[in-house]
């Protein structure tokens, strides 16, 4: 019997090893299926005014944007504004059916939108239907469906509508999806490659391929996108051969880039991303309420560092308010200084803080982002500038900014839409949330001013110049600096090719195809 | 002797090594080892055997200072209640029941969460769960003690209370205490270094070994030795802790 | 069989009261916790909350009630299943606890045969080489914290070997290197206690004497040692067994275990009260409720303990 428990034990653990040898082909065996991760749940259930993430092809927006935030054409073909640009009429693409089998026509987009109108504010894990929403359809007076054309009718002009409307607020799902409530009644009922088979919560969801839709049969009849919200399990996972590639925001960490680009086994796509990593000043106290110490602080921070060295790569360097992404919108003419020795003068002219200044992270992001790296590198940079600081690590961080019990708070921040408003109205207006909550302190009537001209400005040409005004003042005044661009690096084996992400983090799933 | 070793490590090296373990400079990021730098630099530069040193100090002082704390409360409560019996008894067991009952490190999350980050947050994190393996041992111990023969013979006798407590009992739960507390020391270890691991810990540029570790992960591929280094140093300590301990009891 | 009876009762309302001060403790961590519930949850449905709206809110949840009605009201809930909505999806927190409870109980139950399993051997026999493997490997991963042990298993045996699942519960052997890693460290400690009281009952007078009259060793620790010994361990095994369901947290995230840790963590991250609520109140009353049988059982094998 002694011996018997000698022998029992390890055999009943080399039978648990064993069994789990049976199910070696997860991922990549079957020629038309396919096993992605990503950190999130991508499916966020009926209760969630999309269901389901864009990218993940069930559904498709009327329009959507492309790697510069330029809207593109999606279930709309063509669009066009008049009375200007108090009417928006959106050509509808032919010959479009649900997965149902039923044919998308404009009453369908209209009642799309009209559900929007009706549950908003609703929360999304996503894109909540509150503040961007409000920026699509803020002006709207109505919204009509004539022929294969939908029309939206503005109280005011709105100079870039196709843009604030792109991806999530124009999502266009078949009437029959939605029950009375505005939830959804079973699974969503939309006009993308995919359909959702099956989804388990917090663990995996299935799509199979659409039969009804319009356009080419994606290559792979089925994609599996389990969710591995931790990092190094996740690409644990990949180099175990178990998913074929990483999506979403955030798949890869700026660390772990390098080391599986270089694996011959893997291909990284990177593109650009609406994400940039801002630096937001305590402006409403000492010492950051003078502007001499917020350029101090600017000129002692080696972006460049940042940006290639922490962010390994994966980053650009942040010089004006609005990243490239944002096409011809952000100015190019401002460039990111570095100074430190004129940043110690500044700061012995202006006089040195007695106490030091608290630079604030949140805990959330760590895992996201290199950022106890990079706030201690800000640390380092600011006590050499003659700023002695120190670095807090918060969970809940607008608890922290609203008590105004911060100095410099660094976060990244992205844009719902192809929407460069957004940025302006919600965050740096005299009045903006963000602003005022978490107490800038930024007063500036004349950025006001011209933030409203541009948000009404059809005229491109004039609307750019409105921006760059924009971001000049904001260079100067320096409320938030923008330290660096970042990318979104995704990952496949290289078994899988016809990878593109637009700057919304889109793989466009529908679009993989075997390679070889 | 290792223990020694690792504390002596701890101890010496930021003070011998020529380099800032928290002074980065990016320009000399993850450099491989080299006579300069014996164990390379890490993501920013900062020479890492300095580093895990340094970590190692604020994670020894962390678990030693927490379990010292958690000792003490634990035998005295434990002891008193075994000794009186009764209500306080009762107290104690439900008190240790409820503690143990809450999970824990979660618990502990949760309140580094809601509290400022610092090393009073780390305390009133894992004191008022770390008391109850050393409590329920004293007390058991106790418990056993003052119902054996030689007790009751010596209380017969007219031993004084003090007496008894000094004499008879002490003795007979130094061991078990001894035991849970050097597990305990283990434990709080862990903990701790779990909660700097999930990155609710003390706040930078201050870390332990978790935090050296969490700030490994995804350098994992690329430069292993960055979370191997403080993983071994952790790892050696746990073992020479229980190592000293097996032994004593041998003894 | 009177006395059994009697410990059984005073037990049952012993536990009664403890469940009770637990739910006290549970409630007034986040009552207490900063910030309104009320604003948080306007805020998350994406309105600028206003004084009137958080006031209206306030008043529907019941906020603006005397602690100890709240407390009530909630207690009554919560006895009938109720443990509220999130804040994050406004979805029954009950349902998620329910739907994910069975992934935990089974990486607790496979960590815990892992751990007795262990233990046994390397108690019974310590001085075997079996014994001595297991005692040195238990010894050195209890050292090491789960979370390092774990990465270690993900990138040695799933990545390395490619013979198991790095994470998730779907694929056939996923819970093998999570429970080995939870188990193993619960080894440890279930081995040090268990073998130091073995050693202790050995060298008891009747089991020597029960030993020179010829009884085989092995007959001596399993017939009297261990039973002397077991108080100490069943009390120790459910202390360990509570370590193991807390030290699934973090083995949990590390592995994509889709249970009840996983949810803790995300719900600890994005400040979601109600789910971290129920979380240390379902994990602590099956605590309680383990520990109280764990108790019993010590009664039950223990005559000296046991008292009218």
């Amino acid at each position: 019997m002694r011996r018997r428990a000698a022998v029992v034990v390890p055999a009943m653990l080399l039978g648990m090893v064993l069994s789990g040898c049976g199910d070696t082909a997860e991922g990549g065996q079957d020629a038309d299926r396919l096993t992605l991760a990503a950190p999130r749940d991508l499916v966020a259930g009926p209760q969630d005014p999309y269901f389901t993430h864009q990218t993940l092809r069930v559904w498709e927006p009327l329009v959507s944007v492309d790697d510069k935030l330029r809207p593109v054409p999606a279930l709309a073909t063509a669009w066009e504004s008049g009375d200007g640009g108090r009417r928006w009429t959106f050509t509808l693409r032919e010959g479009v059916r649900f997965s149902d089998g039923t044919a998308l026509n404009a009453e369908a987009v209209v009642a799309s939108v009209r559900r929007f109108l009706r549950i908003a504010p609703r929360q999304s894990a996503f894109f909540s239907l509150d503040a961007g929403m409000e920026a699509a359809y803020g002006q709207l007076d109505e919204v009509r469906a004539d022929g294969g054309r939908v029309t939206f009718v503005l109280r005011r002009p709105v100079a870039d509508l196709p843009g604030r409307l792109a991806g999530f607020y124009s999502m266009v799902q078949s009437p029959k999806a939605f029950a009375a409530s505005g939830d959804f009644a079973a699974n969503p009922v939309g006009t993308g490659p995919y359909t959702l088979a099956r989804w388990v919560k917090g663990q995996q969801a299935e799509l199979a391929a659409n039969p009804h839709y319009y356009g080419t049969p994606p290559a792979y009849k089925k994609i599996v996108v389990k969710v591995i919200p931790d990092a190094n399990a996740r690409v644990a996972a990949l180099r175990a051969g178990e998913v074929d590639g990483l999506i979403d925001k955030g798949a890869l960490l700026s660390g772990q880039v390098a080391a599986v680009a270089a694996d011959s086994r893997f291909r990284v796509v990177r593109s650009p991303s609406a994400l940039t990593h801002y630096l937001t000043f305590n402006g409403s106290r000492e010492p950051f309420s003078d502007p001499r110490l917020r350029e101090a602080a600017e000129l002692a921070i080696d972006r460049r560092t940042i940006a290639g060295k922490l962010l390994a790569g994966t980053a650009k360097p942040g010089a004006a308010f609005l990243s490239p992404v944002f096409g011809d919108l952000s100015d190019p003419g401002i460039a990111a200084a570095y100074d430190p020795a004129k940043a110690r003068a500044l700061v012995s002219a202006a006089g040195r803080p007695a106490s030091p200044v608290t630079i604030l992270i949140s805990s959330a992001e760590t895992g996201q982002f290199p950022y106890t790296d990079v706030a201690e590198v800000l640390r380092a940079a600011f006590e050499q500038a003659g700023l002695p600081a120190k670095v807090t690590v918060a969970e809940a961080t607008k608890a922290v900014m609203e008590a105004g019990d911060y100095d410099v708070f660094l976060s990244a921040y992205s844009v719902p839409n192809g929407d460069a408003d957004y940025l302006f109205r919600r965050f740096l207006r005299s009045d903006a949330p963000w602003n005022v909550e978490r107490r800038l302190g930024y007063r500036n009537k004349e950025f006001d001013t011209l933030v409203d001209q541009a948000s009404t400005e059809t005229d491109p040409a004039r609307r750019r110049e409105l921006y760059r005004q924009l971001q000049r003042l904001l260079a100067a005044d320096r409320p938030m600096i923008p330290i660096a661009y970042q990318d979104n690096p995704v990952v496949t084996i290289t078994g899988v090719g016809g990878v593109v992400q637009n700057a919304a983090y889109v793989v466009d799933l529908g679009k993989l195809t075997p390679s070889g | 002797m290792l223990l020694a070793a690792i504390v002596a490590f701890c101890g010496l090296t930021p003070l011998l090594s020529p380099h800032d373990p928290y002074l980065p400079d990016p320009a000399l990021a993850l450099l491989p080892p080299s006579p300069r730098h014996w164990l390379g630099t890490d993501q920013l530069g900062r020479d890492l055997l300095t580093r895990t040193a340094a970590a190692g100090t604020i994670s020894l002082l962390t678990a030693f200072a927490i379990t010292a704390i958690t000792t003490t409360i634990g035998t005295l409560a434990g002891t008193a209640a075994g000794l009186a019996g009764g209500l306080p008894e009762r107290l104690l067991r439900q008190a240790a029941t409820v503690a143990l009952a809450l999970p824990g490190l979660t618990l502990a999350l949760a309140l580094a969460g809601v509290l400022p980050p610092g090393p009073g947050t780390m305390v009133a994190a894992l004191v008022p769960f770390g008391w109850v393996n050393c409590g329920l041992i004293a007390h058991t111990a106790t418990r056993r003690v003052a119902a054996s023969d030689f007790v009751l013979a010596t209380r017969a006798l007219g031993a004084s209370p003090s007496y008894l407590l000094r004499r008879t009992i002490a003795p007979h739960i130094a061991g078990p205490v001894l035991t849970v507390a050097t597990a305990d020391f283990a434990r709080t270890l862990i903990a701790a270094t779990s909660l700097s691991f999930l990155g609710i810990g003390l706040p930078p540029p201050v870390t332990d070994w978790g935090g050296l570790v969490n700030d490994a992960v995804p350098l994992l591929i690329a430069a292993p030795r960055l979370a191997i280094a403080p993983a071994i140093a952790l790892a050696l300590t746990g073992v020479a802790v229980t190592l000293i301990v097996d032994a004593r009891r041998l003894r | 069989m009177d006395l059994v009876l009697n410990v059984v009762l005073r037990r049952a309302v012993e536990t009664l009261l403890v469940l009770l001060v637990l739910s006290v403790l549970v409630f007034l961590l986040t009552s207490l916790a900063p910030g309104d519930p009320a604003e948080e949850i306007l805020r998350r449905g994406g309105i600028q909350p206003t004084a009137g709206s958080v006031a209206a809110l306030r008043a529907e949840l019941g906020l603006d009630l005397p602690l100890p009605v709240r407390y009530v009201q909630w207690l009554s809930d919560v006895v009938r299943g109720d443990l509220g909505l999130s804040y994050v999806d406004r979805s029954p927190v009950t349902a998620e606890i329910v739907s994910r409870l069975p992934a935990t109980l089974r990486l607790a139950g496979a960590a815990a045969l892992v751990a007795a399993g262990l233990a046994l051997l390397a108690s019974l026999r310590p001085r075997g080489l079996g014994g001595r493997v297991v005692t040195a490997v238990t010894v050195v991963v209890a050292s090491v914290p789960p979370y390092i042990v774990g990465v270690l298993m993900i990138s040695v045996v799933a990545v390395g070997l490619r013979a198991l699942p790095t994470g998730g519960d779907t694929a056939a052997g996923a819970v093998v290197l999570p429970a080995l890693t939870l188990g193993l460290a619960g080894a440890a400690t279930l081995t040090r206690l268990l073998r130091a009281d073995l050693a202790q009952a050995l060298a008891l007078p009747f089991v020597r004497l029960a030993a020179a009259k010829g009884l085989s060793p092995r007959r001596a620790v399993t017939v009297h040692a261990l039973r002397v010994a077991a108080p100490n361990a069943i009390m120790a095994g459910g202390a360990a067994l509570a370590d193991l369901v807390a030290g699934a947290v973090v083995v949990e995230t590390l592995f994509s275990w889709p249970g009840v840790g996983q949810l803790a963590i995300s719900a600890i991250r994005q400040r979601d009260l109600p789910v971290v609520q129920a979380y240390v109140l379902v994990i602590g009353a099956a605590t309680v409720l383990l520990l109280a049988l764990a108790d019993l059982c010590v009664a039950v094998a223990d005559p000296r303990v046991r008292r009218p």
